[in-house]
């Protein structure tokens, strides 16, 4: 009875009273008109964040479904994961623009190339470009995503049988694996296009400007203190549900057509054969590394050069007092930032480890999508209704409290897997010796998850350093951070200044991963 | 015992010192939850009534670590993240006695089972049958006043099976230790069987 009012009283908390806020806004909001008003005001931003959620979407899902069959990504990949959004556009951004680090290196290496690109869709800041940059970032993700379930399903054992039947191991792949993996990534899936929709960050840094997508569009309205704009915020953000709720309607429709396809297809029994693959270089793990070292190296190339015009591959002037110079700017939103991650990440990972350990005891090992709630609605919408619940500049409990309840949820996730899968008789084990609950869990479970409990308070660490929109809209003045100036500097247009930024938000992730996976190395 | 689809009622059963009450019967009779439940382990999906009692005194109510009761089981259960060594000594903590005194005690034990070169090895750096040995003489170090033994001879191969299952009854003799064994194998069972199939009800 408890523990439901508990449950009741954070679902009030986390979801239904900013929601229910943004929604009571809306309705008595002073705009003249109501929702196909707003429709009409934003329904080119509305379309296009359909369309990049959804193309965003299918490409990771099918280029996961392809790439998880091979070489599995191992935990270091986690911290490719968890390279802040911004700091990998910022980079990427460098990369791949028109006059960028790869189109110089094709300049370099073709002679009769008459670069840099003119064309409009590879431009710094479009549709095309913000695609690009979340497919390569939320792709290993769901990598990992998929490759940790297929290692829960008995595929060696089908695939023999399979095998045996004639079936190559592709289509094998496709016709046994993938129907059954379909529904069980279907979740993190449905957190990448939630993330999607809701995104504000990225597009500001490389998304389109007219129109801009609906997060964005209804995130700059809200900046224009005006009771007109006011009721376009809040029918803009309720503009932003319907979407997302489109989006996983036909996300869903598409799995389920794609099964119906999937099984006419076994059920046919045709055997196509192809050549034997041994599947080693799909997972690509090279082109993760290789992309993380190039985006790394471009940022910091960024950070120290004066001068470096086309088509120039290496820059011609350095300035390295930049950082110098910077310092004193940065070092304050370092301890804003870290402040704000190591207070968040551990009351987020003190939930997820308590919460665990009561499902453990009841014995209930399936994932709960009601603890992942705040994932499945746009952030915007959640935030939003906490602003106008708690005030615009909330100070450092507010923050905490909004920053806490995103890295709850993937604490929860990262931990999952390795807490459930915990033999509980080592516990048992100990207690029989003579130990407590609480000795025996502290010297035996702790000791054996080092690794996975280090992993998940990293990973809270790291979603709390990459929150953009929490922090700019809670407390933008009190407790500004390494994200939100990252991207007030490189969405201005200066790349050099916004890369030292990026590296800084960068470096204090990667130093949390590297130390937790140092100092939780196995010993024996 | 009420389990989902079928129950058990089982009469009074009474373990000696020194003596091993075998448990049997199909798989998922409710072997092993009755051990759980004897140990303290909660058993959220099954109705369970009836008492423990050990020398008289009814520990129905004490929790696991209070009712001093061990436990060796099929996988044995060494704490893979400690040596030998300290395997032993965490269940010794608990014992009044100083370092020296327990560091000495652990190095005789391991004397007794020829293991004494695995002092600093880890569980993973054992034989089955090492580990065996060493899962034992952990649980006896907490003085325990019953053991609970769950299949720990079905990993083995026959060879070792009967070496392990011969060293297990040898020690709990001369410990003067009363055992339950659930088993598959009655030839595992070195006295009193009893059949759970005997006390189902659907």
């Amino acid at each position: 009875m408890i523990s439901r009012m508990v449950r009741v009283a954070i679902a009030l908390l986390w979801l239904i009273l900013p929601l229910g806020v943004v929604l009571w806004q809306s309705t008595t909001a002073s705009f003249e008109g109501a929702l196909s008003d707003a429709f009409r005001a934003l329904s080119g931003s509305a379309w296009l964040t359909f369309a990049v959620t959804l193309i965003t979407s299918l490409i990771v899902l099918f280029g996961a479904l392809g790439l998880a069959r091979g070489k599995r990504l191992s935990a270091t990949w986690t911290s490719f994961i968890a390279v802040p959004h911004v700091a990998f556009a910022i980079g990427l951004l460098w990369l791949v623009s028109p006059s960028g680090w790869l189109v110089r290196i094709v300049d370099a290496l073709l002679p009769m190339w008459q670069g840099p690109l003119q064309s409009s869709w590879l431009s710094s800041k479009s549709a095309f470009t913000l695609m690009v940059a979340l497919v390569l970032k939320e792709l290993p993700f769901l990598i990992l995503m998929a490759q940790a379930n297929v290692q829960q399903m008995p595929v060696l054992r089908w695939q023999q049988q399979a095998q045996a039947l004639g079936y190559s191991r592709r289509r094998f792949w496709w016709l046994i694996v993938v129907p059954a993996l379909l529904r069980r990534i279907r979740l993190p899936l449905y957190i990448i296009a939630i993330y999607t929709v809701s995104v504000v960050d990225i597009p500001l840094l490389v998304g389109p400007n007219a129109p801009a997508l609906l997060a964005q569009a209804v995130f700059e309205l809200n900046w224009q203190f005006n009771s007109n704009t006011q009721g376009l915020v809040h029918w803009g953000s309720l503009l932003l549900v319907l979407v997302a709720i489109v989006t996983l309607v036909v996300l869903r429709v598409v799995e389920w057509v794609l099964q119906r396809w999937l099984s006419s297809l076994a059920a046919s029994g045709k055997r196509t054969p192809v050549a034997q693959t041994t599947g080693k270089r799909a997972g690509l793990p090279w082109f993760w590394a290789g992309l993380a070292v190039i985006i790394f190296i471009s940022l910091l190339l960024q950070s120290v050069q004066q001068s470096w015009f086309y088509p120039s591959l290496w820059p011609q002037g350095w300035q390295w007092s930049r950082w110098l110079a910077e310092w004193p700017y940065i070092a304050p939103l370092l301890y804003n930032t870290w402040i704000l991650a190591v207070l968040s990440a551990t009351l987020a990972w003190l939930s997820a480890v308590a919460l665990l350990e009561v499902q453990a005891q009841r014995q209930q090992h399936q994932l709960h999508v009601g603890w992942l709630a705040m994932l499945m609605v746009p952030q915007l919408v959640l935030v939003l209704g906490w602003q106008q619940t708690i005030g615009p500049d909330s100070g450092l409990i507010g923050l905490l409290w909004s920053h806490t309840v995103f890295c709850f949820p993937y604490a929860y996730l990262t931990l999952h897997g390795a807490y459930h899968a915990y033999p509980r008789r080592w516990l048992w084990q100990a207690r029989s010796l003579g130990y407590g609950p609480w000795a025996a869990w502290f010297k035996i479970l702790v000791p054996m998850l080092k690794r996975p409990l280090a992993l998940a308070w990293a990973m809270a660490f790291s979603i709390s350093v990459a929150q953009y929109l929490p922090t700019q809209w809670l407390a933008p003045v009190t407790h500004p951070t390494l994200t939100t100036e990252a991207v007030s500097i490189a969405s201005g247009g200066d790349w050099r200044l916004g890369s030292v930024y990026a590296l800084a938000q960068w470096a204090s992730v990667w130093i949390v991963f590297m130390l937790a996976l140092w100092g939780t190395r196995a010993r024996n | 015992m009420v389990f989902k689809y079928h129950q058990l009622v089982i009469p009074s059963l009474t373990v000696s010192a020194g003596e091993v009450l075998t448990l049997t019967g199909a798989s998922g009779i409710g072997k092993s939850s009755l051990l759980q439940w004897i140990l303290g382990v909660p058993q959220p999906d099954i109705t369970i009534e009836g008492q423990i009692k050990l020398n008289g005194e009814d520990v129905g109510a004490l929790p696991i670590e209070r009712r001093q009761i061990g436990l060796v089981t099929q996988q044995v259960d060494l704490f893979p993240h400690m040596t030998v060594e300290q395997n032993l000594l965490f269940a010794l903590a608990a014992k009044q006695g100083d370092d020296a005194a327990r560091h000495d005690w652990v190095k005789q034990e391991l004397d007794s089972v020829a293991l004494a070169d695995y002092a600093t090895a880890y569980p993973t750096e054992l034989s089955g049958g090492q580990a065996a040995r060493i899962a034992l003489l952990r649980s006896l170090a907490s003085a325990p006043k019953s053991i609970l033994l769950d299949e720990p001879f079905s990993a083995l191969d026959v060879k070792l099976r009967k070496t392990i299952r011969d060293f297990t009854w040898t020690t709990l003799t001369a410990a003067s230790m009363p055992a339950i064994l659930v088993t598959h194998d009655v030839q595992d069972a070195p006295g009193n069987i009893v059949n759970l199939e005997d006390y189902y009800y659907d």
